[in-house]
């Protein structure tokens, strides 16, 4: 089709023998697509560069936008774990020009400033074909569609071939076939089809990170300018975002469900919008909320909080900090301070023991399953609770697998499902253990959600 | 002069040939023996000449060989251990006891000390089945010659009371009479083996297709 046709029908998109898209003709505009070793490289317009990236140290990147050297603006890509660009800050200007706050599947639920199309957006992805629509070497992804493919996975793998990985906090889809095992965005190596990208059976383990100084470095976090130091520890499930983000819990293993009921909403103090809340009882499950901790607010009284999931940047930049309400039966007790995003971790820790009434954050504890090995990295993690005795049988695994679903606890799994993990021919009825243990809490109605095995 | 500053050239030659004896169990599929319940006869031969490579080598060559050992291939270890308790009773032949236990001792709880333990017990109780054998003595001559973290683990397993030793803690049972000795699962009886099956379906459907 000749360029006017192209113009004329849409657009025309040339492919190379990767899949990936490497020149994409809108008639009067011809964008060439270069790539390297480290992925999509150059965005071309004839002989001027009007998009390449740089790689910068911790999976960052720089964009240089426009012609450079001497007519270019370059923007710093402030990446997440997941090589999703969340900021895009001048170089030159130290100003932000945008900053994106995704859903889970990647959907933008806030923004501030303009994205362009050439972004290292979710995960890494750039729109180059069509905006709203991740390009990815075997088929587009709409991150605004939560979780779907716009065409089905090519292997014809899996009930859902439109589905985007289940687990997106930990896994990126840089091919478009197979969720891996992120973190990597534009910097993970592009797989050919018939190559497996994803490492064999890596242990889930509970991230244990110190915040390592990095709160507060230019360009690495607006929080730095209101913390100034790194506090505490990160110590919940996938909170590997903690120099980003310091105190926020993505799904943490200490999610409670059970009795008394306590609904907890999470609003943000600056602008007063409600970013989440958690019900103990499971009936509401905003992804906005990590686990609830209760906590002793200086005033003496006793208080609740849960860190937002995925705060408003934007607001947490400008001043904001969280203000964590009980609401429904129990009195109403705010408290505002950045104090509590932060502290709770170090309030609530030490005075785990000291809480002590039934129903406190104590018996809300997640119980963790998995082979040993991937096991013992939890123990000492607080409000776990893993089995590791050497008098281990069948009988005591029985106990403390009755003590859980009585407890309506949720599981968290420590080592992945896989055929490697769960099957052992070795045991006569062929199932390892760590199979046996998943197997148990699935006939007593528990449902497997990613890292979690949750009561119905 | 101690062996750690001047190993013997036996070991050399022994540790030098450990890629080759692991390569066909490296290859070796889960999914593959999960379904056909048994070994290719090449990973037999890998398995047994490991064991008598741990029995006569040195404690570096020992740890040598357990380096090698990956959780993916865990199973060949368990396999072969667990059919040594088997055959052994079948063929009264109480010498591959010893070559069982040395096989979990090779794999030295890289996968889950948990199912090792559970072969144990199948172990302790065919040895228990000869009576020229004292049991105990046989495990600890493998303390002895084990390296820890399998060592501390199976000293614990021989310290425990007999009922603790006992198949029917770990939800086990000798399968009955005429079929030929084995050990079986002992499960609720509203849970059949195919009802487990369907409910890990539910779940591993993507990830298992030999459950498909």
């Amino acid at each position: 089709m000749s360029g006017t046709g192209c113009a004329t029908s849409g657009e025309c998109v040339i492919y190379d023998a990767l899949g990936r898209a490497v020149e994409i003709d809108k008639g009067s505009t011809k964008t060439e697509i270069w790539y390297t070793q480290l992925g999509k490289n150059v965005f071309m317009n004839g002989t001027t560069s009007t998009n390449a990236y740089w790689p910068t140290p911790a999976d960052g990147s720089v964009n240089l936008q426009g012609n450079c050297p001497s007519n270019c603006n370059n923007y710093y890509m402030h990446k997440d774990w997941l090589g999703s660009a969340r900021i895009v800050s001048g170089v030159n200007s130290h100003a932000d020009i945008s900053d994106l706050a995704f859903a889970p599947y990647g959907e933008i639920y806030a923004q501030f400033g303009v994205k362009g199309p050439a972004d290292q957006m979710f995960t890494g992805d750039t729109e180059d074909v069509v905006a709203g629509t991740m390009e990815t070497p075997n088929r587009e992804y709409n991150n605004s569609a939560q979780g779907r493919w716009i065409s089905p996975d090519p292997a014809g793998a899996g009930w859902n071939t439109y589905a985007y990985g289940t687990n997106p906090n930990s896994e990126i889809d840089p091919s478009g076939l197979i969720p891996c095992c992120g973190p990597g965005g534009s910097q993970a190596p592009i797989p050919t089809y018939i190559a497996d990208p994803c490492a064999p059976s890596q242990p889930i383990v509970p991230p244990r990170f110190h915040c390592q100084g990095l709160v507060g470095e230019e360009g690495m976090d607006s929080l730095g300018a209101l913390s100034g130091q790194c506090v505490g520890e990160c110590f919940y499930q996938n909170q590997v975002d903690c120099a980003f983000n310091p105190g926020s819990c993505l799904n943490g293993p200490s999610r409670t469900v059970g009795s008394p009921s306590v609904t907890v909403t999470v609003t943000n103090s600056y602008q007063g919008q409600t970013i989440g809340g958690i019900s103990t009882d499971g009936t509401q499950w905003w992804y906005a909320t990590g686990p609830i901790f209760p906590i002793t607010n200086p005033d003496g009284s006793v208080g609740f909080t849960a860190t937002p999931w995925m705060p408003s940047d934007t607001a947490l930049s400008q001043g904001a900090a969280q203000i964590v309400t009980q609401v429904g039966a129990l009195t109403a007790v705010p408290y505002t301070g950045l104090e509590v995003a932060f502290g709770a971790e170090t309030l609530l820790l030490p005075g785990l023991g000291e809480i002590g009434a039934a129903g406190d954050i104590a018996d809300y504890d997640t119980y963790v399953i998995g082979r040993l090995p991937d096991t013992a990295t939890w123990e000492g993690v607080p409000f776990t609770n893993v089995l590791n005795t050497p008098a281990w049988d069948l009988n005591v695994q029985a106990e403390w697998e009755a003590t859980a679903v009585q407890g309506g606890q949720p599981i968290t799994l420590a080592s992945p499902i896989t055929e490697q993990t769960v099957l052992n021919p070795g045991n006569p009825d062929g199932f390892s253990v760590f199979g046996t243990e998943v197997s148990n809490f699935l006939n007593l109605g528990y449902t497997w959600e990613g890292n979690f095995l949750l009561p119905q | 002069m101690g062996r750690e500053f001047f190993a013997p050239p036996v070991d050399n030659l022994m540790i030098s040939n450990l890629d080759a004896i692991f390569e066909p169990l490296r290859s070796l599929s889960v999914h593959d023996s999960y379904r056909h319940h048994s070994l290719p006869p090449e990973c037999i031969i890998s398995i047994d000449t490991l064991v008598d490579i741990f029995l006569a080598g040195s404690w570096d060559v020992k740890r040598e060989i357990s380096r090698n050992v990956d959780a993916k291939f865990s199973f060949a270890f368990f396999m072969y251990a667990q059919q040594s308790a088997v055959e052994s009773v079948r063929g009264g032949t109480p010498e591959m006891l010893m070559r069982g236990l040395l096989a979990l001792a090779i794999e030295n709880l890289a996968f889950d000390c948990r199912d090792s333990i559970t072969i144990l017990a199948q172990l302790y109780h065919s040895a228990r089945r000869f009576p020229q054998i004292a049991t105990d003595e046989l495990f600890r001559h493998v303390v002895d010659i084990s390296c820890l973290p399998f060592r501390e683990t199976l000293e614990g397993f021989v310290n425990r009371s007999d009922a603790g030793k006992s198949i029917e803690v770990f939800g086990l049972r000798e399968s009955t009479p005429p079929a030929p000795f084995n050990y079986e699962t002992v499960r609720p009886a509203r849970e059949t083996r195919a009802a487990r099956v369907r409910k890990l379906l539910q779940g591993f459907r993507r990830l298992i297709p030999i459950l498909r």
